[in-house]
């Protein structure tokens, strides 16, 4: 068998374990407690035909489409303001207090102030997302860069390679890794804050989904939409893994 | 002739060189020896562009005019994330000019190194990276090569087979070479002159033609002439005490 084909079997064989494992523990929790409110997961899985009638392919494409849009704008923000930071003292001795000051700020408080600035709908939710990871991105993106060898920059210099040059050739590919690897921890977070921002001003989405059927006491849908939201986080790093073999061949 | 005159680095905490001159027949290999901390390597990096002159010009011919620099450090830096075959064609990528397939397969089967073009440079061992950034150095053929103690991180055999490859390809270029090492009988194999460098003034004291240069040279004249280099080191030395 060839390395390629080893390396997606073995990929495969991870998620199957996983998958199992949550499953098996779900099922020892619902066994142990007990309750209405903690089904096992079969009788959640065999909901699937309900959740269909309730559109939850719809719900889904929503909130897919929520977080793609909130990791595409952090990413367009966090990576030039990161590369600036990164490249240029002056400006990262600006930005820097400014960073570390907003960071720990718990960005849903400032949800209120969002929604009257930027109305209910659409853009407050994304926005709220952005707000959450872009800090991250921007610091991991200026960690990266400080952690690049000085020395990978003498010979472009010795060829009298441009600045441009220099940010194409060994800048940026350097820090994919770790772009990537912020990207993951991001993706875990925009979902949870994807979840808290479907709970108002919307009826599409997953989030709108678990606390419809939560409110209804429709157990089996709430965790089949939970477990949907979760697939969807999944789908991301999965995305992002695919991604990471794709653009950093060099590692793997 | 390159020459470089009345050359002058500071760094925030003093002076490097001061005043560093010296002269290069084109189409010559020079092997400059020095105690550390003399300036050899900021001799280097000044001349790639790497850290800035206070002072002082490097001329080509009878101009002063910006030369091409082939630059081989000390840690080959070749980039993790290209192939084999991108890092060697960079400089011409940034330069953008176009591959002459010929010429370049012509360095590579020189440096025995055709067949390692689609692997990355962690899968190769030191001599392989080493000889990677020598076919990067040659393929542009540079005004003047700079190396930075390209063999003292291989083991004894491996840098004895290195050396033998470089001197192969050189012949061929004979590009204008600048080579530093620690290393008295590397300096005796490789340059056509020998550089003596002063830590006390930061100057070369003593310039000498070397007649142990090259793969033919017996051992014996190898070692004889090794030993005087290290005789007027020992002198350098009793004249700074």
């Amino acid at each position: 068998m060839r390395k390629k084909e080893k390396n997606i079997v073995n990929y495969l064989v991870f998620i199957i374990v996983g998958f199992v494992l949550f499953n098996l523990v779900w099922w020892v929790c619902a066994r142990i407690f007990d309750l209405k409110a903690l089904p096992n997961p079969l009788d959640v899985y065999s909901a699937y035909n309900q959740a269909i009638s309730n559109d939850i392919a719809d719900h889904t494409l929503a909130s897919l489409w929520r977080v793609l849009k909130g990791i595409a704008v952090s990413l367009a923000i966090a990576l030039p303001i990161g590369l600036l930071m990164g490249t240029n003292k002056a400006a990262n001795r600006i930005l820097s207090p400014f960073t570390y000051f907003t960071y720990p700020i718990p960005k849903l408080a400032l949800l209120p102030i969002v929604m009257v600035i930027f109305g209910i709908g659409e853009v407050s939710k994304v926005i709220i997302i952005v707000l959450i990871i872009v800090f991250q991105l921007i610091i991991s993106i200026r960690d990266a860069i400080a952690g690049i060898s000085k020395g990978d920059y003498h010979v472009l210099i010795s060829l009298k390679a441009t600045k441009w040059q220099q940010m194409r050739h060994i800048t940026l590919p350097a820090i994919m890794p770790e772009i990537l690897s912020s990207l993951r921890i991001s993706s875990g977070i925009a979902i949870s804050a994807l979840f808290f921002t479907e709970t108002f001003g919307t009826d599409k989405g997953l989030g709108f989904y678990i606390t419809d059927s939560w409110m209804r006491i429709d157990y089996l849908q709430m965790y089949f939409g939970i477990f949907v939201l979760s697939m969807l986080g999944f789908l991301l790093f999965l995305l992002l893994d695919v991604l990471e073999t794709i653009v950093c061949k060099w590692k793997n | 002739m390159i020459s470089i005159k009345n050359l002058s680095v500071r760094y925030p905490q003093g002076v490097v060189l001061k005043d560093f001159s010296l002269s290069m027949n084109r189409g010559q290999i020079y092997a400059l020896i020095g105690p550390s901390g003399c300036g050899k390597s900021t001799l280097l990096k000044v001349l790639c562009g790497i850290v800035p002159k206070e002072s002082g010009t490097i001329e080509y011919g009878t101009q002063e005019k910006d030369i091409s620099i082939g630059y081989v450090p000390q840690s080959y830096g070749l980039l993790d994330w290209k192939t084999v075959e991108q890092n060697i064609l960079l400089p011409l990528r940034l330069k953008k000019k176009l591959p002459n397939t010929q010429e370049i397969t012509g360095v590579l089967r020189s440096l025995e190194i055709e067949d390692l073009l689609k692997r990355y440079p962690k899968d190769l061992s030191g001599g392989q990276r080493q000889r990677i950034a020598l076919a990067r150095a040659f393929v542009s053929q540079p005004d003047l090569l700079l190396m930075d103690e390209p063999f003292s991180a291989l083991d004894a055999f491996t840098s004895q087979t290195s050396q033998k490859l470089f001197l192969r390809l050189w012949s061929k270029y004979k590009v204008t070479t600048l080579l530093i090492t620690h290393n008295v009988r590397e300096a005796a194999r490789l340059g056509q002159h020998i550089l003596i460098m002063d830590k006390q003034s930061g100057q070369i004291t003593h310039q000498l033609p070397n007649p142990a240069f090259g793969e033919e040279a017996s051992n014996n004249l190898r070692f004889d002439f090794g030993s005087r280099i290290l005789d007027i080191f020992a002198e350098n030395n009793q004249e700074e005490k």
